[in-house]
Formats: structure tokens, C-alpha cells, sequence
């Protein structure tokens, strides 16, 4: 017999590994990627411009890691559960328009290792296009980072729900470093 | 400053915590004057609803004065006087923008923890679960308020500060509640929960045009609240059917909405609740849901059930009952933000007045035992206010 705790933590155990699975037999790749639509209610080219410039992608991040850029080369350094090592992870950003993959897309950009050519490669891809009923962009944010044990459909929620609050507010929703369990001395 | 944490389930203790200050550009800090408990709170602090972390700062109705102001609040003063709904508006995304702020599509910095059992994640809350956010609450001296200038709505100096505080929740939600009733002129509108929420949604039928509201609960001086507030009253256990109960005050047709004001805490009566008692009591249900299946069956044909008390993932749910008789089931955590100048109004004018729920007042430091004379609803306690 399982508590109502369990029942949900459960619950939420398989959906994750749910979102994870449907990924991989969407975009035919591994299953330990994921990929997480969100509709931002700004144009493509706003959204495609927060995604180019660093700085924004770095407040997007937030604690899972940081994110340096020099031109087109971006060095990744991703933070790691229960490990203060973060993993670092060299990239190469490509841009392409319309893509077969994606169809209708407008804008898609591609982060991974040039180096790394194999069939499993890790990779950070974000499509843009126009969302139905102009209500502005359609974004997918599909990754499959070289981070152990990473819960990757919560982060792929988690950066793109974050680059749309950015989008809409200005600013990243946060409880850092003010969480609600408080650490004073009591 | 000092502050009621929640280190597990039936354990609260004031303890001293950090001050909470600026962070986001569109932040304000507020020194809470008055705070106070929610039937809401009782779903974590009995356990039935998981993620809480041992130290959380809880409480999400509240009022008080500005005293800082990020960089981009323009509208929010230091010094205002100003209630704050429960729930993290934007103000900026679809939902926001479209009358619904519960739903902000920005405000929680926990979504990933919500949308597996959701699909698609709400706003953030104040002092609750960490899927809803993980914000810190408002049992506490000082407490931080995201988008100040969406949230904070400066109170009118004929409304008073208690009237200020339900403003943020306990009249937020019940008004919410009554809005989707969809009252016609002289409707009849029945309420099941005499608690904080159940009390203002009858009022706010009433200002919204309702000729008749009815109240179930069972204890007699929540009644006499209800009485008060001019609604007609049923006590469930002094009657051998509430049903037959509300036929009978309806001409045999039945209220033409329901709201639902009890949420899964709720006590039944019949073959059905024993079931559902056992069933919660090993854990093999999160709740019993007797309060909602009675709403849906005492709603007359084509009404409205509108659903304000909060249930986890219900295991039973009567869905012939709504197909069958027409009914439209309407839910959603408040839209305190969208209402409040209404709702302003309405106590501005005399036609809705929440002090009566204010039966306890204290100091923060006596928290612990106000949280223990609302759960046990000792001492006719409809609501325990803090001041911290
Ligand atoms: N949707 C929202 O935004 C929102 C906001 C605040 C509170 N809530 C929910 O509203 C509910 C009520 O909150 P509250 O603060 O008034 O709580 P409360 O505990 O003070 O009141 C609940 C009342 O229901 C009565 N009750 C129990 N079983 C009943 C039954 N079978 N029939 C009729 N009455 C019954 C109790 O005697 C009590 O008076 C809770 O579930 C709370 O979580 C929802
Ligand atoms: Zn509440
Ligand atoms: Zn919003």
C-alpha cells in the first residue's frame, strides 16, 4: 500500500519518463533526450534574438549552469545532480532556416560538438516558428546534454519556460537565492 | 525576522528566519500586517498533499504596507497600504492578460515539478507546495511580492485592514466561485463548506444578483455566520438527507448552482463516506470527495457546480451524474487579481463584509496554537489571524 505521497511521486516519476519516451519516438533518437513545445506570445525574430545572445541564455540557465560565447563557439558548463563538478560541454552554434525535420519551421538552431560526430551525439536544439492564430512563436526546445542522470524533460521545460518568461516580463522566475526552506539560524 | 515554518506534517514552530529583499526588477518587499490561515494550508500540514520541505515560510493571504520597491515598479509606492492575491500574476502572458492570473504561464519557478501532472503548469503561489512555486509565505514579518504593480492594489481608507486581508483569498476565491455560477436575477445558489471561502462565495452570490443562498455545514456557529450574512441554512447532520433537504427548500427542482467550498478534508455521511474514510485512512486514497459528489448530485438539471475546494487526484468521480443532467462543472484557483476592483466595491458599499471571519486574532508568535484552533475548528474558529 503506497501513500498519497508515493501515488504522486510516482505519478510524476512516469510522466517525466513518459515526456522522455515520446520524445524518442517522435524525433526517432534515443530516448534520453526530450523535447518540451511552449507558445511565447512575442514574433519569431524576438525569440530567435534571446536565443542568439548569451547573456539571455545564460539568465535562462539559472542554476542548472552558465554559458559562454565567442562568435559562433559556445562553452557550456552545465551543473550536474549531486555533484558540485559541473560538466563542461564545447558547441558550435549552427542556424538554418526551414528544415525537413521541422517542417514549416522558421528559425532552428543547433548547438553541439563538431568534434563529436557519432550517431549519439549530444545536442541542443531550438525551433521557431509561427504559432497557429498569431499567437506569436511556437518553440521547441529539444536536448539531449552530456550530463549524467539529468532529468531532461524537466530541464527542457525548465529553459524554454524560462526564455518565454524573459520574453514576456523581462525577468526569470526565481526563488533563489531566497528559496521558501530557509537556512537562518533559528 | 520571524516567521511560521512547517518542518513536517503536524509540525509548525515560529523560528527566526532571513529577511526577504529584492531580487527580480519588479519586485516589492511588503511588512505584512495582518496574515492568516487558509483551509488550503491543512491539505500540507495533515500530509495529504506532498511537496513541502522542512523550513518552508508558509501562509498566502495577506495585507500589509510596501516598504521596498524593485527598479522597474512604477505604480507601487513605499508606504502604500495594499492586499495581494494569493496566486503570482505577470500580468504580461495570454492568461494574465485574459482575466486569469492563476494560470500566469510565468510565474512559477517550479513548473517542471508541475507539469508532468498537470501538461501544462499554473502560476506561483505564496508559502505552498514547491510545485506551486516554492515562494516564500506570508507568516512572516516582511515577505517579497513578484510584479508589485500587478499585485499589489492599494486598499481604500473606508476598507479596513481585515476587510483588506480577506480581499487577498478567502473573498478572492468565493467571489471567483460566484462569478462562475453565472447568476441570473433571482437565482438560488447553495454553498457546501461554511468556512471562510464558502461564507464570502453566499455573499458574493448575493451581490452578484442570487435571491437565495443556502449553506450546508454543521457547525452551528458557522451557521449562524451564514444566517447572518442573510443566507438560509442546512446543518448536514441534523438532517436525514441533505438532498431531500434542498429539494424540498427548492420546490422540488434544486438550486440552480452549487458551489462546492469543502475540498478534501471533508466529512460525509452514508455508506459511501465510510468507504471513502477507510480508503483515505490506509493511504489507498488521497481523498473522499463526499462534499463534491453531493454538490453535483444536489445541483438541479443544466446548473452549474462551481468548484472552489481544492482535492488531489480524486480516484471516483461521478461523471454520469454530469452528463446526464447537463450540468456545467466550473473550477480554477482564484482570479483575486481580475475581481478586485469589484470586489472593492462590494464591501466598499456594505453589500459584502468579511470581518465576521476574523473570530481570532494574535500575535505570529502564538501561530501554532491559531493553526490548531482552525484545524480542530475549536472555539467557534473560522479563521485565525496573524499579526506579526
Ligand atoms: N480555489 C481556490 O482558489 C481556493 C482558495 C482558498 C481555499 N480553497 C479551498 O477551499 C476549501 C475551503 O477553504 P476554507 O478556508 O473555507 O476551509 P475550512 O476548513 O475553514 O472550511 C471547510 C468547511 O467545510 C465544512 N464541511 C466539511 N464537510 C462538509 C460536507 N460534507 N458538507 C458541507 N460542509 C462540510 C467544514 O465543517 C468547514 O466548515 C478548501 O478546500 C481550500 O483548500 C480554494
Ligand atoms: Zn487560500
Ligand atoms: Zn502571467
Amino acid at each position: 500500500m503506497s501513500g498519497p505521497r508515493d501515488t504522486i511521486a510516482s505519478a510524476v516519476r512516469g510522466a517525466v519518463q513518459g515526456v522522455a519516451g515520446k520524445v524518442g519516438e517522435v524525433v526517432g533518437r534515443r530516448s534520453s533526450g526530450a523535447q518540451q513545445t511552449l507558445t511565447v506570445g512575442r514574433p519569431v525574430d524576438d525569440v530567435a534574438a534571446l536565443w542568439r545572445d548569451p547573456a539571455a541564455v545564460r539568465q535562462a540557465l539559472g542554476d542548472a549552469g552558465t554559458v559562454e560565447a565567442d562568435g559562433d563557439r559556445w562553452t557550456w558548463r552545465l551543473a550536474r545532480p549531486g555533484s558540485d563538478e559541473p560538466v563542461e560541454w564545447r558547441t558550435t552554434l549552427e542556424e538554418g532556416g526551414p528544415s525537413t525535420a521541422f517542417p514549416g519551421s522558421s528559425v532552428v538552431l543547433r548547438w553541439s560538438d563538431p568534434a563529436d560526430a557519432s550517431e549519439a551525439a549530444s545536442e541542443l536544439v531550438v525551433v521557431l516558428r509561427e504559432a497557429p492564430q498569431d499567437l506569436g512563436t511556437e518553440q521547441v526546445v529539444r536536448l539531449d546534454l552530456p550530463v549524467p542522470d539529468l532529468a531532461a524533460g524537466a530541464m527542457a521545460l525548465t529553459l524554454g519556460y524560462r526564455a518565454r518568461a524573459l520574453l514576456m516580463t523581462g525577468e526569470v522566475p526565481t526563488i533563489t537565492p531566497q528559496p521558501s526552506g530557509r537556512s537562518a539560524d533559528r | 525576522m520571524r516567521a511560521l515554518v512547517w518542518n513536517g506534517v503536524n509540525d509548525l514552530a515560529v523560528e527566526t528566519v532571513d529577511d526577504p529583499t529584492l531580487i527580480n526588477p519588479h519586485d516589492v518587499v511588503l511588512r505584512v500586517g495582518l496574515t492568516v490561515t487558509c483551509g488550503s494550508d491543512l491539505h500540507f500540514i495533515d500530509g495529504y498533499l506532498p511537496g513541502m520541505r522542512p523550513g518552508d515560510v508558509f501562509g498566502h493571504e495577506f495585507m500589509g504596507e510596501v516598504v521596498e520597491v524593485g527598479s522597474q515598479v512604477s505604480r507601487t509606492k513605499v508606504g502604500d497600504r495594499v492586499t495581494v492575491p494569493s496566486f503570482v500574476s505577470c500580468g504580461e502572458c495570454w492568461y494574465c492578460s485574459r482575466g486569469m492570473p492563476s494560470l500566469c504561464d510565468t510565474t512559477n519557478p517550479n513548473a517542471a515539478l508541475q507539469q508532468p501532472v498537470l501538461g501544462y503548469p499554473g502560476g506561483g503561489i505564496y508559502g505552498y507546495t514547491h510545485p506551486f512555486g516554492g515562494y516564500q509565505g506570508s507568516h512572516a514579518e516582511y515577505v517579497r511580492v513578484p510584479f508589485g504593480d500587478v499585485n499589489c492594489f492599494t486598499v481604500p481608507d473606508d476598507v479596513t485592514d481585515v476587510q483588506a486581508l480577506f480581499a487577498s483569498d478567502a473573498l478572492a476565491t468565493g467571489y471567483t466561485g460566484a462569478v462562475f455560477c453565472d447568476v441570473q436575477p433571482g437565482d438560488t445558489v447553495a454553498v457546501f463548506g461554511a468556512g471562510g471561502v464558502g461564507l464570502m462565495a453566499a455573499a458574493s452570490a448575493r451581490a452578484l444578483g442570487a435571491g437565495r443562498t443556502i449553506v450546508v455545514d454543521r457547525l452551528p456557529e458557522r451557521l449562524d455566520l451564514a444566517r447572518a450574512q442573510g443566507s438560509e441554512v442546512v446543518d448536514y447532520t441534523a438532517v436525514d438527507s441533505v438532498q431531500e433537504a434542498l429539494r424540498e427548500m427548492t420546490g422540488g427542482r434544486g438550486p440552480d448552482a452549487v458551489v462546492e467550498a469543502v475540498g478534501m478534508e471533508g466529512h460525509g455521511t452514508g455508506v459511501q463516506h465510510v468507504v471513502d474514510r477507510a480508503k483515505q485512512a490506509v493511504r489507498a486514497s488521497t481523498d473522499r470527495a463526499t462534499p463534491l459528489r453531493e454538490a453535483i448530485m444536489a445541483c438541479r438539471k443544466g446548473g452549474v457546480v462551481s468548484v472552489l475546494g481544492v482535492y488531489g487526484l480524486t480516484d471516483s468521480f461521478p461523471m454520469a451524474m454530469v452528463t446526464n443532467k447537463g450540468l456545467t462543472i466550473r473550477s480554477a484557483q482564484q482570479f483575486g487579481q481580475t475581481h478586485m476592483a469589484a470586489m472593492l466595491e462590494h464591501v466598499q458599499a456594505g453589500r459584502i463584509d468579511p470581518t465576521p471571519l476574523a473570530t481570532h486574532t494574535m500575535p505570529l508568535e502564538e501561530s501554532v496554537e491559531g493553526y490548531r484552533l482552525f484545524k480542530e475548528k475549536e472555539d467557534g474558529c473560522v479563521r485565525a489571524v496573524f499579526r506579526p
